[in-house]
């Protein structure tokens, strides 16, 4: 695997499994993943959280299990905030799509196998562009993956804001009456996903972002309150990982000159 | 720190984009080198915009907003001096947007929006220019045949789309970097305007020879 970027902020946040153990109901109220039983895997989230992403991948796919959940996470977290290759960046979407995919096959159950499969699909698709995306199936996989995900766990935040940026992205792309008969996309669907996402998760920076994106894509004033309040409020959390810290720095570069 | 409208950075995302693209062409500036341009991390550009093709789109949109309201006000254009003027706003636009000509047949074949939107463009500005033509035809600037009149649009509508190619192929390390702008403007707008000569009135035609050499007396 070639060399990933460094977290900038490299030892800010320095976790031990421990750390990880004790913290975990806070660090995880995005993606409610159980505490894992085994300890190569909890070494790897240990590694995530401290924002040593390529290792947590290597350590994650070399646990397999669960294991591969963090391997998910970490990739995709790289290539969305670290990664400056646009290529590599869609390489690393689908190569994480394609293990999600295989391990949802094998453990149907398991929300968070979805959820990234999901996750995956959709940067995937914003970056060729979400029109084409459409044109491939992608919209169809996206939606039903992150249905499967809140059937199989109702109280994942992530998969709320992550379908609620699915409803806003197609609305936003096609247009509000081909979204909703070609894609089932829906303004209202759409908002009351972010704020049952964000009631459950009202800490997660990453949440107030997507959120006020989502309503800039639905056609709300870019500079009205509300907006403004949300990048505020992202701004102004603590981070308690490397991961937060990525979404808080957003946040701030919205303020900054 | 200082507070801003959130969409600021989006903004300013935009601006140095347009820049980058415009001197070096798109096809050489990666997402690397605007967030590198910027300052800002990777995760910061993409949030506001996913993929390069995006950017392209943005700045597409807001030229073709910019080139249609200019575009409608072909029809009062009354005399050579309105169409010297009109030209050289049509040319500052397209310079402002000189990325989308120097690379066109690349981003066409690349960029779906464009493929399909250029094809408006062009039959807008030549809606435009055969306004332009029968309203200095009611003013009695112009005495044109009618059977005419599509043709010479067309031709217009040609120099005018491909003007800056045309100076970029002459002197492509300085065509397009900005303290050459006015020149090759103007040299634009009277190749265009100079379509007209046979069927201007003779002292339109005189007019357009003075402005001409008013404004660049190295050309004639």
């Amino acid at each position: 695997m070639p060399q990933w970027s460094s977290f900038p902020h490299a030892g800010a946040y320095p976790f031990d499994t421990a750390s990880v153990a004790r913290q975990w109901g806070r660090l995880h109220a995005g993606d409610a993943e159980p505490l894992p039983g085994d300890a190569r895997v909890l070494r790897a989230w240990a590694l995530f959280h401290s924002g040593e992403f390529q290792r947590a991948t290597e350590t994650g796919l070399s646990a397999g299990g669960d294991g591969i959940t963090v391997a998910n996470k970490a990739t995709c977290v790289y290539a969305n905030y670290l990664e400056q290759s646009e290529r590599t960046r869609l390489a690393l979407f689908l190569e994480t799509a394609e293990r999600a995919r295989a391990q949802a096959a094998e453990v149907p159950a398991n929300p968070n196998a979805w959820y990234w499969q999901a996750y995956a699909l959709g940067r995937y698709s914003r970056g060729i562009s979400v029109a084409k995306a459409l044109a491939q199936g992608l919209g169809k996989r996206i939606k039903d993956a992150l249905e499967k995900t809140l059937k199989l766990q109702p109280r994942h935040a992530d998969a709320h804001i992550a379908l609620g940026a699915y409803h806003a992205e197609v609305i936003d792309k096609v247009g509000a009456l081909i979204g909703r008969m070609t894609h089932g996309a829906r303004k209202d669907i759409g908002l009351q996903m972010y704020r049952e996402g964000l009631a459950l998760n009202p800490g997660s920076a990453m949440a107030q972002l997507e959120y006020a994106a989502g309503l800039v894509m639905l056609g709300s004033d870019p500079d009205s309150p509300e907006i403004t309040r949300l990048y505020q409020q992202a701004s102004a959390l603590d981070p308690l990982d490397a991961k937060e810290r990525l979404d808080r720095d957003l946040a701030r570069a919205e303020f900054a000159d | 720190m200082a507070k801003k409208a959130p969409r600021r950075t989006a903004e300013r995302i935009l601006e140095v984009t347009l820049e980058l693209f415009n001197r070096f062409g798109e096809p050489n500036v990666s997402t690397t080198l605007i967030s590198a341009e910027l300052n800002i991390s990777p995760g910061n550009l993409y949030y506001h915009y996913p993929a390069k093709d995006e950017l392209i789109n943005s700045l597409f949109d807001r030229y073709e907003r910019s080139l249609n309201e200019l575009l409608n006000a072909s029809d009062s254009v009354r005399d050579v001096e309105d169409a010297w003027f009109f030209m050289h706003t049509l040319f500052e636009l397209i310079w402002q947007y000189r990325f989308l000509y120097r690379d066109l047949n690349d981003l066409l074949s690349k960029n779906r929006r464009l493929e399909t939107h250029f094809q408006w463009v062009l039959k807008n500005k030549t809606r435009a220019v055969r306004s332009l033509l029968d309203s200095m035809s009611r003013a009695g600037a112009l005495d044109i045949d009618s059977r005419e009149v599509e043709a010479t649009a067309t031709s217009m509508v040609v120099v005018l789309t491909y003007w800056l190619s045309y100076e970029y192929v002459r002197d492509p390390r300085h065509a397009l970097e900005p303290e050459y702008a006015q020149t090759a403007l103007m040299r634009g707008a009277h190749h265009v305007l100079n379509l007209l000569m046979p069927y201007l009135e003779p002292s339109q035609r005189q007019h357009l020879m003075t402005l001409v050499h008013a404004y660049n007396p190295n050309e004639t």
